[in-house]
């Protein structure tokens, strides 16, 4: 597993989403490759929940810490967010983006670009934002979204 | 007379959430001087998160209210992502080029 900790601010989360992206080079030569669209989507569903940290669990900004780990498995990648802010108020995500100019798309791609979505607290009550994404081919790619 | 010009915004690197709120005021700058007819190029974007994506759609949305329109131009491969995501591909004129987005507003203008 790795992990990665970065200051809730948003300047850092281009750090975030280039770890992310760098999982490419991680599953290079083996039996199931993401397709590189697909890592780049992965990378805009992390870069989108955790601007969702900043803004409304970190109210703007926090030298507290965002926490990602990444479990890249054979079949799927699990990444988690985790932070100790105020509790996301927009859960769960609407279906449909409402285009209206003034934001709300974030959550909507979260849920399109990855196969499972959950948001809970850990034992330490932090926040987890937990996401799955099953490589093409794999058994159980297309069911979404367990329940928080 | 800048009603009558087609405008050509430039933004270069990532719109993001730190970024968009510069092509923000670059848009509402335009509008405040009288522009109505905007390009937006896009060549050297190689990401869009859901801020740039609003600043756009606002963009958009401002500059209707006037009459006039918004196109984009030269949106890159990896940062359509997110226009596809969304289907807010639908809500924008996207032409492969600045020059076409240019002559296809031109055309438009000259309609009346």
């Amino acid at each position: 597993m790795l992990t990665l900790s970065a200051p809730g601010h948003l300047r850092y989360l281009g750090i975030l989403r280039a770890a992310v992206v760098a999982l490419d080079g991680v599953y290079a030569g083996g039996d199931r490759k993401p397709a590189p669209s697909a890592v780049y989507a992965w990378g805009l569903a992390v870069y989108e929940a955790a601007t969702n940290i900043v803004r409304h669990a970190y109210e703007g900004g926090s030298d507290e810490l965002i926490t990602m780990t990444i479990e890249p498995a054979a079949d799927r990648v699990i990444i988690r967010l985790i932070d100790r802010g105020r509790r996301n108020p927009h859960w769960p995500p609407p279906d449909e983006p409402a285009h209206s100019g003034e934001g709300g798309y974030g959550l909507h791609i979260i849920r399109q670009v990855m196969d499972e979505v959950s948001y809970g607290h850990d034992c330490q009550d932090a926040n987890v934002l937990t996401m799955v994404a099953y490589l093409e081919g794999a058994p159980n790619r297309g069911i979404h979204e367990c329940s928080p | 007379m800048n009603e009558s010009a087609i405008f050509t915004v430039t933004h270069e690197g990532e719109l993001n959430a730190v970024s968009s709120p510069q092509l923000k005021e670059r848009i509402q700058g335009a509008l405040a001087d009288g522009h109505r007819w905007l390009v937006i190029d896009l060549a050297r974007v190689p990401f869009i998160d859901s801020s740039g994506l609003s600043v756009l759609v606002g963009g958009l949305k401002a500059i209707k209210l006037t009459g006039g329109d918004m196109a984009l131009a030269a949106l890159q491969d990896q940062a359509a992502t997110i226009f596809s995501i969304t289907s807010a591909h639908r809500l924008f004129e996207i032409h492969p080029t600045v020059a076409a987005a240019e002559a296809s507003l031109q055309a438009r203008l000259a309609e009346g």
